[in-house]
């Protein structure tokens, strides 16, 4: 559905995408993960005619996609971030306008679409007077409105409450069962959520692109919270444990909220270990816990998200590199 | 996949009506439309009186300027506005046409100049009221400016699609504007040989025959000109500006 040939584009002396090259079939919903900056709008604006590329080719639907391919611009649905709209045009006035735009029938479509997303009780104010997830509604019944084979929305669950966020998804899942849907990200769970298919954009290449399944992750992580020992003497005892690589003293938990509570506990240190992936070491930290001259083990927790990994793992050892090597 | 032409026309005519509704139900133009109303009507009859004679080029001599502000007050949001506040992504990501939005967003703003100038015919039957008023001269005045409205629309466009910044195209708008609206009043700063170049080259020299009742085939096609060589110079812009640079 999708092709990149050696995209690249620069924004001046800034080099956005490094001749990146991806192929999305039809059907199914790609995730485009990376952080903030990472090349992923720019992507999708190359992906949906908004910008040309600097070098290589676009291909949609086999054929080859210019900003002037008006044909092919009717079979793609695009959501840019934060839903930018007339904000003084009432949302049904405004799917009247593209429908009129797209020469379908407003009278059958429009209160077709508004029912499928959910807007019939905000389809009559304007625009700007709606919350962040009604906007983002009307967003997605833009995309929808002339029945496109492609969708493209650029991070669709930003800024929305967590509820919004779960209606969403399911809105997303549903146009997935007909559609292909490419979806942008940062945020690792959504990608899980969601997406059979990820493509890990960093710094303008691409990192990784795959089934989540099929990611291996050289290392796991589990988070300790253990009393009654230093971090020298229980690094000492770890390190005799097979499958073990490294132990961090830590601060506060992981960012994902919610996995440890108390994490701030006065007299409790707080650590995270890498193991080898292939072993499982929480029995052998439990016994070296509960063995002779041994600590309190308060928590232990392994890492659920392995989109974390893939992530620290893609970015962090460059970023190290960087913060080494970058100033004289 | 219906591509035909009628498709594309339709596509600009759904724009055009949005564009032009949108002029309508915000207080923008019965704002500039009452001031430039206020204006017209003060700097008229404050002379009128004077010259005591039943005709209206005095009102057509001040269109070159009131037009030369009123026009960039209105144009200056069609492309600017969708920039800064990111509706310009989804416009060109629609299956429209960058000629058709060029087409779309100048008609747009031209049609609603014309409905601006509407009220200054009552200028015309206070005049006649006073005496015989003749018809030509006004009929020709008026035929003016609906082409200096147009070519005003035109550079108001272009001068919209070089910015994000409304500020920005109002200025650079009023500015081109008000240089072909003056060009031959600075005639005597100009070295002789090129004076007849500057001249035809100046809005106030084609106007003045038009309020005069002459219509002149080369100022209308030096109008024409004028709005088709802005409105190129529009659409070359946003056909070389999706590189997504600033602006």
């Amino acid at each position: 559905m999708v092709e990149f040939q050696t995209i690249g584009k620069d924004y001046g002396d800034l080099t956005a995408l490094k001749d990146i090259s991806f192929s999305i079939p039809r059907g199914g919903i790609v995730g485009l993960l990376g952080p903030n900056g990472a090349g992923k709008t720019t992507a999708m604006r190359i992906m949906t005619g908004h910008m040309e590329p600097s070098r290589g080719t676009v291909r949609i639907a086999g054929e080859e996609f210019t900003p002037d391919s008006v044909e092919l611009k009717a079979r793609i649905g695009y959501l840019p971030e934060s839903a930018p709209f007339y904000g003084d045009m009432m949302a049904w006035d405004y799917l009247m306008y593209e429908a009129e735009l797209h020469g379908i029938d407003a009278r059958v479509r429009v209160p077709e679409v508004i029912r499928e997303v959910g807007l019939e009780s905000h389809a009559h104010k304007p625009i700007r007077e709606l919350s962040k997830g009604y906007r983002q509604r009307v967003g997605l019944a833009h995309t929808l409105l002339h029945d496109p084979e492609l969708l493209v929305l650029d991070e669709p669950t930003s800024g929305l409450d967590p509820n919004q966020i779960i209606e969403v998804r399911n809105l997303i899942r549903k146009i997935a069962e007909t559609k292909t849907v490419i979806l942008s990200t940062h945020i690792m769970q959504e990608v899980e959520a969601l997406c059979s298919r990820v493509i890990v954009i960093h710094r303008g290449s691409i990192r990784y692109d795959g089934t989540i399944a099929a990611f291996s992750p050289s290392s796991r992580r589990i988070h300790l919270s253990v009393a009654g020992i230093g971090f020298e003497d229980l690094q000492e005892r770890l390190k005799k444990i097979n499958g073990f690589h490294s132990i961090a003293q830590r601060e506060i938990g992981p960012d994902d909220a919610g996995q440890i509570e108390g994490q701030t506990e006065a007299g409790l240190l707080n650590v995270t270990v890498l193991s080898d992936p292939a072993t499982d070491i929480r029995p052998d930290i439990f016994r070296s816990a509960a063995g002779k001259n041994g600590f309190t083990l308060y928590e232990m927790v392994r890492e659920r998200t392995s989109m974390e990994d893939i992530f620290h793992e893609l970015t962090a050892a460059e970023e190290s590199v960087n913060q080494k090597g970058g100033r004289p | 996949m219906n591509t035909s032409g009628s498709a594309r026309f339709r596509a600009a005519r759904a724009l055009f009506r949005k564009e032009l509704s949108s002029y309508f139900q915000t207080p923008v133009a019965y704002i500039v439309g009452a001031v430039f109303l206020g204006a017209t009507a003060s700097l008229f009859f404050s002379v009128f009186f004077l010259y005591d004679r039943v005709e209206m080029r005095q009102f057509f001599s001040t269109l070159p300027i009131l037009l030369a502000i009123l026009m960039p007050a209105l144009s200056m949001r069609l492309i600017a506005e969708e920039k800064r506040r990111g509706t310009w992504e989804i416009l060109t990501t629609l299956p429209v046409r960058n000629l058709e939005i060029v087409l779309a967003k100048f008609a747009a703003v031209w049609v609603t100049g014309l409905f601006l100038l509407l009220p200054t015919l009552l200028f015309t039957f206070t005049v006649g009221t006073m005496g015989p008023l003749d018809a030509g001269p006004v009929a020709g005045g008026y035929l003016g400016a609906v082409l200096l409205a147009a070519a005003y629309s035109a550079i108001g466009l272009f001068a919209s699609s070089l910015t994000r910044n409304e500020t920005t195209a109002l200025i650079t708008g009023l500015v081109l504007c008000l240089i072909f609206a003056l060009l031959n009043v600075f005639l005597v700063l100009i070295p002789a040989p090129l004076v007849p170049l500057f001249e035809y080259l100046s809005i106030g020299y084609h106007f003045s025959s038009f309020s005069q009742g002459i219509v002149d085939s080369r100022s209308v096609v030096y109008f024409v000109s004028l709005t088709a060589g802005f409105l190129m110079f529009s659409l070359y812009r946003l056909n070389t500006n999706r590189t997504g640079d600033a602006l």
